[in-house]
């Protein structure tokens, strides 16, 4: 057994704007499904950088990790979170 | 391997019913049930109990089963409680049934029952997401988004591959509702239209509210006892258990070209009832967002890809249609109080085998149906619970 790291980058495999957010989360928000660059294919929520808008996000587009609060509430503002945002082109995440 | 008949199924409405305990609801069901297979409830010698939310909603965390059989006066009996999510009922029904087909007991009762609404939807949406893997449900990860955009369904992906549009989507909401408009056990008695349901509000893109199955409460079961003591307690046809497969999501990768789960568990029912699509005459599945309907006839087998919205506009799959689908309305309108939908699924199907479903009754009596169930979210891309039975008259 060995740890390997994984995640740093991925591609959008499908994306959708909820307009209803259980407790602990602000609608609209999107969710979304990543598929890693080592093969997995993870839930994420998206950076709060990306507005929630249609034609922000194209399934497919390169992702980019980045580490924030799962949520911007009272519940899960203290929870630290992986989400993924467009790729930079030079960026590092 | 001894062959089992269900004698008796018996229901409680589904709707939401603020002055009702679960004992409440799941008693009547229970009695309907003794009643109709013409047992005494000393006859019965092992049940089996579904319920999936009662511990979080109610606070009762365990022995629910022992609980709620008490309260309709089975005690001092072998029971076993069983939670699978959505998914549960089915489960309990496949306890029954193994019971009476190994021989360890000639009489066997199973039940479903679920109280959802408790006048806190925040706090019932919250329980049901408990039924996801956590990790899933800790990030905000919900039902309605699964059947979005979760692979096994995808139906952004299928607009996009299949050309389905959101009029395809409302197409089963609205075949279901005009069944559950005759249903007097259904939670939802409207007619709907394909504008209403489009128009109705977006809850996560494509869904829209008339597309989701709603908070329900409901109750439903069945006694089972080996096909040639059948005849001792009723003289009412006894329905044969053909089948009853139950299987467990599996773990995938993006590249995996294994068969959905849903596939395999219907083709090992098939196999198990030496029967193929083409043999059924009715259906009970599980459609807790509208859409689903759609994919669900591929896997079943009824159709090829991306062909499922033709079978409704075709009436394939109507009332009284070459194979309806649904005749009780389904999840959306008949209502989808989780740990009982299994169980209300074999009801309605007893029901329209022996010719007693009233003004939704088919006209061409069915004799060999199926009842699709499944329940809960993995990690790994696949439901968690799936289970397909095949009843024979």
């Amino acid at each position: 057994m060995r740890d390997i790291e994984i995640g740093r980058r991925g591609r959008l495999y499908s994306h959708t704007i909820a307009r209803f957010a259980p407790k602990g989360f602000n609608a609209p928000y999107f969710q979304a499904f990543i598929d890693l660059d080592e093969g997995p294919r993870i839930f994420s929520l998206i950076g709060a950088e990306c507005p929630v808008e249609d034609g922000v996000l194209d399934d497919g587009m390169e992702m980019q990790l980045v580490i924030e609060p799962l949520a911007d509430t009272p519940e899960n503002k203290e929870i630290l979170s992986y989400k993924y945002v467009p790729a930079k082109a030079h960026g590092d995440a | 391997m001894r062959d089992v008949a269900i004698i008796g199924v018996g229901a409680h409405a589904t709707g939401q019913f603020a002055g009702k305990e679960l004992k409440d609801i799941a008693y009547p069901a229970v009695w309907n049930a003794i009643d109709d297979a013409g047992v005494r409830p000393a006859d019965i010698e092992v049940a089996y109990v579904g319920n999936s939310l009662g511990g979080l909603l109610t606070g009762q965390e365990g022995v629910r089963g022992q609980v709620l059989l008490q309260h309709s006066g089975i005690t001092g009996i072998p029971i076993v409680n069983v939670e699978n999510a959505c998914a549960s009922a089915a489960t309990a029904l496949r306890g029954a049934w193994l019971e009476v087909a190994s021989g360890a007991a000639d009489v066997a009762l199973a039940l479903g029952a679920e109280k959802m609404f408790i006048g806190d939807s925040a706090r019932t949406i919250g329980a049901l997401s408990g039924v996801s893997e956590l990790d899933l449900s800790r990030m905000g990860m919900q039902f309605t988004t699964s059947y979005a955009i979760h692979p096994k369904i995808n139906l952004k992906s299928r607009m996009a591959e299949y050309g389905w549009t959101i009029e395809d989507f409302a197409k089963p909401a609205v075949k279901n509702s005009a069944n559950g408009a005759l249903n007097p056990l259904a939670q939802h008695r409207r007619q709907l239209t394909i504008e209403q349901v489009v128009q109705s509000r977006v809850v996560v893109d494509p869904l829209t509210l008339y597309m989701c199955s709603s908070i329900s409460d409901g109750a439903a079961a069945a006694v089972v006892c080996s096909l040639d003591a059948a005849k001792k307690f009723t003289a009412k046809q006894p329905i044969r258990i053909a089948a009853c497969t139950l299987r467990s999501g599996v773990y995938r990768l993006p590249d995996d070209e294994r068969l959905d789960t849903a596939a395999t568990t219907a083709q090992a029912a098939y196999e198990q009832a030496g029967i193929g699509p083409e043999d059924l005459d009715a259906i009970e599945l599980h459609d807790a967002m509208a859409p689903a309907e759609l994919m669900l006839y591929e896997r079943l087998g009824l159709c090829g890809p991306g062909d499922g919205p033709k079978l409704i506009d075709e009436g394939v799959t109507t009332l009284n249609g070459r194979l309806p689908v649904n005749p009780s309305g389904g999840l959306c309108s008949r209502g989808h109080p989780v740990g009982a939908t299994g169980l209300l699924q074999i009801a309605e199907l007893v029901w329209q085998m022996r010719g007693e479903a009233g003004e939704r009754q088919i006209e061409k009596r069915p004799k060999v149906t199926l009842a699709q169930n499944q329940g809960g979210l993995l990690l790994g891309q696949d439901s968690a619970v799936y289970c397909c039975t095949i009843l024979k008259s």
